[in-house]
């Protein structure tokens, strides 16, 4: 998997989960970008990208996410362990 | 030491200039503020203390006299409150190089655990110990066993609750690998303790404060305005605003099987005034202060009166807390139970926000208030969507105002349940809003004073709702500047209030 | 040409406030004057007296009470002698108009807790009562059979629940039925009468909490004093005054609960008046009866003191609390022991 094949899933999946119809999203995108992503929504992106690769991601590791491409960093990390 | 007392101002003028006198020792200022820091905490915490006491009217002879004089109450008190302040911030310290040597994660896990028992242990010891025995007490009496209870007699130190959440951040960012390890022992101690932030917040992160410990500092005189401005603007708030109103909110609230239920509603929501006032204008006279010697401490008030929804509410009010809260509690339950979906997040806003509410006081009536809040924000989680659906239906302004009204006036109601203080005041108080007395005349002439000063105070704010305080008038003409801290000077300074001085509600935290 | 007008509006706006702060260092209520006089010990206090330039800080009190120090015992016998001399005048007026005067030992420092000043006031008031021919009414036996948290707010303070201020009533309302034909023969005409028989500011309605955290209602009439309803002339009911301290005050209690609301009520045929005010002693019922109070054209005058009136008759205490503070000038042996007092509490 690369990085742009993961950040077009994410997008998709984002775009699900916070009813939006357009969203570009880039590996320096972060929450403060996106209207809609706070604390209270974060938890479900997170919890939707799990579910869609089929990973479980740990406490420490989400919280060190600064932006969306360490989101997909750690995806692929993750799939290819 | 009160920050609107005149030994404050002589202390800080003290502090002030040798600090700034030291700029090119950053170790020897980061000592003076240590000591300041630790002095100050003694002034504070005891205000009844009679070495304190002395020490606040700069009697020091006499209060070295009085120290020296024999192992009497007073002086243990003190030994014991400044140990407190220094083992916690100590052991974190200690327990932050310990947990970031470790690589095993199982021995970190175990480490972290220790930590938090021993931290939030001894806030609990000092601060519900009390509660939870009698709580369970009184569950037992009413079941028919018989146990007599006398309460112990633990006197809660002064910020305990403040720098134990401070340091208790700081051990899981260590644990979590979001922050290296303190390195220096005094700026970390010294970071902890100081003092514009310790008896009230904001509750700092070492994150955010500590590099400033550890960076050298710069004088600029840009900053010393704003610092200056922000302390006056707080002054202002609590000696003029709140001060004028607390005395009629504590009166009715004392009277709660006689006041008027009228009174009873006009007293919380002038109560909504008051504890802005006093908190926001306590905050802002720590970040000015911190200021004034070159820090910068975390926002903690972004004109919470002005949200739309509670959810808005809790990101502009009492904002370290939240965020504190959010990080340390929220985030950790929301993300452990994320399978439950929007469900999860209810739970984890509910559980979080009442353990938010008992923080600020041992009482049931603190939980609930707490339980109150995370019932409507897991409210507001669930019915985003149709919101957004009435929002768009009518007029934007109308959607505007009317949310705002709806959680100011929510927000009134939790604090008649938090200031009731037991649940049977708050059982009096509500049976007097349920009766006829609800339809007499309010005593408006007792707070037509705090109620006009409010006014202005909304108007101001409103205008300046993008600035980062009240009176924070740094693009603007020298001449509408200075007239405007004269103004305000000359207001704090005619009040009456000045001469009764009531302590900071959030001194008992 | 900019700097200029920068320079000039600074001016203006330092003085502005120099001024402001200046006016208000003359207002001795406010606390501006009480932090520019009070907190450095170098400079010289704006409420001097008599060209001496030292700042009379220290209150003693019951070290004045100290039968082993010979400066004491003289102290003392000066502000005994004051207190006599004031209570004495006050009698001596208040029988020329033939009002009937009743004097109230009222305190709740009592039995157990009764302090030096009040057991050697209570012992000197009552020799003079005797000798002047005034009753004495002790309150002290309607007190005792009570814990002292149920009629005072003690331990927060010592002054009267609404409890105690209905046991006061009770009392007082047995010596007013008493007394209840005595009539005053000293009248005023309008014209010569003040606006203000109090020394309350007029027409208040606002909270207090006198710095105790017990918020109470005080209401004042149009001419100073604290009742709900105004006095007229010529009088049609008999009135009855009652004057003191912070006793008679009956602080932390709304108007309606007050000792005086009390026997007004027990009384619709009389007026019962209050013009009693925290930390006055005997100099002040005096001016406040000479200046105001004898207006009211009372019949009867309850008249309250204890022993620490007699400690407050002290030239440093009178010169903080008196209403006539600017009158205040201390004898030589007040200042001596003075100068004795806070040499003792620097070595001490």
């Amino acid at each position: 998997m690369t990085q742009e094949e993961v950040l077009a899933h994410v997008t998709e999946i984002f775009k699900t989960v916070l009813k939006k119809e357009q969203l570009s999203l880039t590996p320096e995108t972060t929450a403060v970008d996106v209207e809609g992503w706070d604390s209270l929504t974060h938890v479900m992106l997170i919890d939707a990208v799990e579910t869609h690769y089929k990973v479980k991601f740990k406490l420490n590791e989400v919280i060190k996410f600064n932006n969306v491409g360490d989101l997909c960093a750690c995806v692929i990390k993750k799939l290819s362990a | 030491m009160l920050f609107t007392s005149f030994s404050f101002f002589i202390f800080l003028a003290i502090v002030y200039v040798i600090y700034w006198s030291l700029v090119k020792f950053r170790k020897a200022q980061n000592i003076l503020l240590l000591l300041g820091s630790y002095f100050f905490y003694c002034a504070a915490a005891m205000p009844q203390n009679k070495i304190a006491k002395l020490l606040f009217n700069f009697r020091f002879d006499e209060a070295w006299y009085s120290f020296l004089k024999g192992f009497d109450e007073s002086k243990w008190h003190m030994l014991q409150l400044l140990l407190l302040l220094w083992l916690s911030s100590s052991f974190a310290y200690f327990m932050g190089k310990t947990i970031g040597r470790q690589k095993k994660e199982t021995t970190r896990k175990w480490l972290m655990a220790l930590s938090a028992t021993v931290h939030l242990g001894v806030l609990c010891y000092f601060k519900y110990f009390n509660f939870f025995v009698q709580s369970f007490v009184d569950a037992a009496n009413t079941l028919g066993w018989q146990i007599i209870f006398s309460p112990e007699h633990i006197l809660l130190p002064l910020a305990i609750s403040f720098f134990t959440f401070h340091v208790l951040g700081y051990t899981f960012d260590v644990y979590q690998e979001t922050y290296e390890p303190a390195d220096d022992y005094i700026d970390f101690i010294t970071h902890v303790a100081f003092f514009p932030q310790l008896v009230a917040g904001p509750i700092e992160r070492a994150g955010h404060l500590l590099p400033q410990f550890t960076n050298k500092r710069t004088f600029n005189w840009e900053r010393m305005e704003s610092g200056i401005s922000q302390m006056l603007w707080g002054f202002f708030k609590k000696t003029v605003v709140a001060d004028s109103i607390g005395k009629f909110v504590t009166y009715v609230y004392a009277n709660d099987a006689t006041s008027s239920g009228s009174n009873v509603i006009l007293a919380t929501l002038a109560f909504t005034i008051q504890v802005y006032c006093d908190f926001s204008g306590y905050s802002d006279i720590a970040l000015g202060c911190a200021r004034l010697l070159g820090f910068e401490l975390l926002k903690n008030f972004n004109f919470p009166y002005f949200s739309t929804s509670l959810t808005e509410f809790w990101r502009r009010w009492h904002i370290s807390l939240s965020t504190w809260i959010t990080d340390y509690l929220y985030m950790p339950i929301s993300f452990n139970k994320r399978s439950w979906g929007k469900w999860g997040i209810v739970y984890a806003a509910i559980i979080s926000f009442t353990l938010s509410g008992l923080w600020h006081g041992a009482q049931w009536t603190a939980a609930l208030w707490g339980l109150m809040h995370g019932i409507v924000l897991g409210y507001e989680v669930l019915t985003k969507e149709v919101r957004k659906k009435w929002s768009q239906s009518v007029p934007t302004v109308l959607y505007s105002v009317c949310s705002a009204v709806l959680v100011w006036l929510f927000w009134g109601l939790s604090q008649l349940v938090f200031r009731s203080g037991s649940i049977t005041k708050l059982n009096a108080l509500w049976a007097r809003i349920c009766s006829e007395s609800l339809f007499t005349m309010p005593y408006f002439s007792s707070v037509k004073d705090g109620l006009m000063w409010g006014g202005l105070l909304f108007i101001v704010e409103w205008i300046q709702r993008k600035k980062e305080y009240g009176l924070d008038l740094q693009n603007t003409n020298y001449m509408i500047r200075w007239t405007a801290y004269a103004a305000i000077i000359v207001i704090i300074f005619s009040s009456d209030n000045l001469n009764n001085q009531n302590e900071f509600l959030y001194f008992q935290f | 040409m900019k700097l200029l007008l920068r320079i000039i509006f600074a001016g203006a706006i330092a003085g502005g406030l120099l001024y402001f702060f200046w006016f208000k260092s003359k207002d001795s209520n406010s606390v501006i004057s009480d932090t520019v006089t009070s907190e450095k010990v170098d400079m010289s206090s704006t409420m001097a007296t008599e060209g001496s330039t030292m700042n009379y800080e220290l209150i003693p009190r019951d070290e004045i009470y100290d039968d082993n120090d010979s400066l004491a015992r003289a102290t003392l016998q000066v502000i005994k002698e004051r207190y006599k001399m004031y209570f004495e005048s006050f009698v001596k007026d208040l029988r020329t108009s033939n009002i009937q005067v009743v004097f109230c030992w009222l305190t709740t420092e009592i039995g157990d807790s009764e302090t030096k000043v009040q057991k050697v006031g209570k012992k000197y008031i009552k020799e003079l009562c005797a000798a002047n021919n005034v009753i004495f009414l002790d309150f002290s036996e309607i007190f005792m059979p009570y814990k002292p948290q149920d009629i005072t707010y003690m331990p927060v303070d010592g002054h009267l629940r609404e409890k105690g201020a209905e046991l006061v009533a009770n009392a007082m309302a047995k010596v007013i039925k008493q007394y209840t034909n005595s009539k005053s023969t000293q009248t005023f005409p309008d014209a010569g009468r003040p606006a203000l028989f109090g020394d309350f500011e007029p027409n208040l309605d606002e909270i207090r909490d006198g710095g105790k955290n017990l918020p109470y209602r005080i209401k004042t009439n149009s001419q100073g004093l604290r009742m709900d309803y105004e006095l007229t002339f010529p009088k049609k009911k008999q009135r009855v005054l009652l004057i003191g301290d912070s006793g008679f005050f009956f602080p932390f209690l709304d108007n309606d609960k007050t000792g005086t609301a009390k026997i007004q009520a027990i009384f619709p045929d009389k007026e019962i008046v209050n013009a009693a005010n925290w930390g006055y002693s005997i100099d002040d019922y005096v001016t406040l009866w000479n200046e105001r109070a004898k207006y009211i054209e009372p019949d009867i005058v309850l008249l309250q003191s204890t022993g620490d009136d007699i400690a407050d008759q002290f030239f440093s205490h009178r010169l903080k609390y008196s209403r006539n503070k600017e009158n205040i000038k201390p004898t030589d042996i007040e200042k001596a022991y003075y100068k004795h007092y806070s040499d003792m509490q620097m070595g001490k």
